[in-house]
C-alpha cells in the first residue's frame, strides 16, 4: 500500500512537473516570438517558431500565411521601443495550447510618425515532434 | 506498375475525402455553436466548448466557459442574429484554425440597444474522440 502510494505520489509530481515545463516553453518562446516580431525580424529564429501551417491575423483584420507573415516580418522597417508584453495566460489542452498576453509598444514608423500600440494577443502553438509550434495567432487591438 | 498506381491513388483519395468529410463536419458543428449562441442553448455550448474555453471579443474582453454561459443565464449579452461567411479551415492533426468573416447582431449589458458587428474571427478546434469542441476564440473588427 505504501509502495503504491509512492508510486502514485511520484506519478502526480511527474505530471505536475511536465505541466510546468509546457508552461515555461510556452512562455519562452511566446517572449522570443515577440522579440522577434518586434525586434531582432530573424527569419531563422522565425522559422523555428513556426508550425508548417500558419494563420496569422493582424490587428486590422487582414490575414497572412506563413510564407507572407515570414516576409511581412523581415522586411517590416518600421522600429519598436517601449515594447512590454504582460499577463501571460496559458490554456493547455493535450497537444494545444492558447497563450494570450497583453502587448504595448511604439510603433516607429519610417516615415517618422510614431503610433501607439495596444494590442491583445492571442497565439495557437501545437504539439510538433514534441516542441511547441506557433499554428495561428491573433491580435486585436484595445485602445 | 498499374495495380500499385490504383492502389497508391485509392489511398490518396482515400486520405483528400477523409480530410473533406472531418472538415465538412467541423464546419456543420462550428454553424451550431453559432446558432446555440443566439438561442442560448446552454446545454449545447456546454457540449460544444472545452472547459478551458477562452471566449474573446473584438474589444478585448475574454469570456471563460463559465462566463460565456453564466452571461446568458444572467441576460448581460443577448445574440439576435449570428451570420457566418468565407469560412477556411487550416487543419493539423487534431486541431483546427477556422476563420470567418462574422455579421452579428447582439445586444449587451442588460440593454435593448441592439449593436452590429461586423468580424473577422479566429476559432480553435480541438477533437476529443469524434467530437469537435471550440477551445478558443478571438473576434476582430473587420
Amino acid at each position: 500500500m505504501k509502495k503504491l502510494l509512492t508510486i502514485f505520489s511520484l506519478l502526480i509530481v511527474v505530471a505536475a512537473n511536465a505541466q510546468t515545463n509546457d508552461e515555461k516553453e510556452l512562455t519562452e518562446k511566446t517572449y522570443l516570438l515577440s522579440h522577434t516580431v518586434f525586434g531582432s525580424k530573424d527569419s531563422v529564429t522565425l522559422e523555428k517558431l513556426l508550425a508548417k501551417t500558419v494563420s496569422y491575423g493582424h490587428s486590422h483584420g487582414n490575414l497572412q500565411n506563413r510564407e507572407e507573415m515570414i516576409k511581412g516580418i523581415t522586411k517590416n522597417q518600421s522600429n519598436y521601443t517601449d515594447t512590454a508584453a504582460s499577463n501571460i495566460k496559458i490554456f493547455i489542452q493535450d497537444k494545444t495550447a492558447i497563450v494570450r498576453y497583453l502587448f504595448k509598444a511604439k510603433e516607429n514608423k519610417k516615415d517618422g510618425t510614431v503610433v501607439d500600440l495596444d494590442f491583445s494577443m492571442m497565439l495557437v502553438w501545437i504539439k510538433e515532434k514534441k516542441e511547441w509550434k506557433l499554428m495561428g495567432r491573433q491580435a486585436v487591438s484595445v485602445k | 506498375m498499374k495495380f500499385i498506381l490504383t492502389i497508391l491513388s485509392s489511398l490518396f483519395f482515400a486520405g483528400v475525402f477523409a480530410q473533406t468529410v472531418d472538415e465538412a463536419k467541423l464546419i456543420a458543428t462550428v454553424k451550431e455553436f453559432h446558432q446555440a449562441l443566439v438561442t442560448k442553448n446552454t446545454v449545447s455550448l456546454n457540449q460544444q466548448t472545452d472547459k478551458a474555453l477562452s471566449y474573446g471579443h473584438s474589444n478585448g474582453w475574454v469570456q471563460s466557459k463559465k462566463d460565456l454561459i453564466k452571461d446568458f443565464e444572467r441576460g448581460f449579452i443577448s445574440y439576435q442574429s449570428f451570420k457566418e461567411d468565407s469560412i477556411t479551415v487550416l487543419m493539423n492533426d487534431n486541431v483546427a484554425n477556422v476563420r470567418f468573416v462574422a455579421d452579428i447582431t447582439a445586444t449587451l449589458g442588460g440593454t435593448t440597444t441592439v449593436n452590429n458587428y461586423n468580424l473577422r474571427v479566429l476559432e480553435v478546434w480541438v477533437k476529443k474522440g469524434k467530437r469537435w469542441v471550440l477551445f478558443a476564440r478571438q473576434g476582430v473588427k473587420g
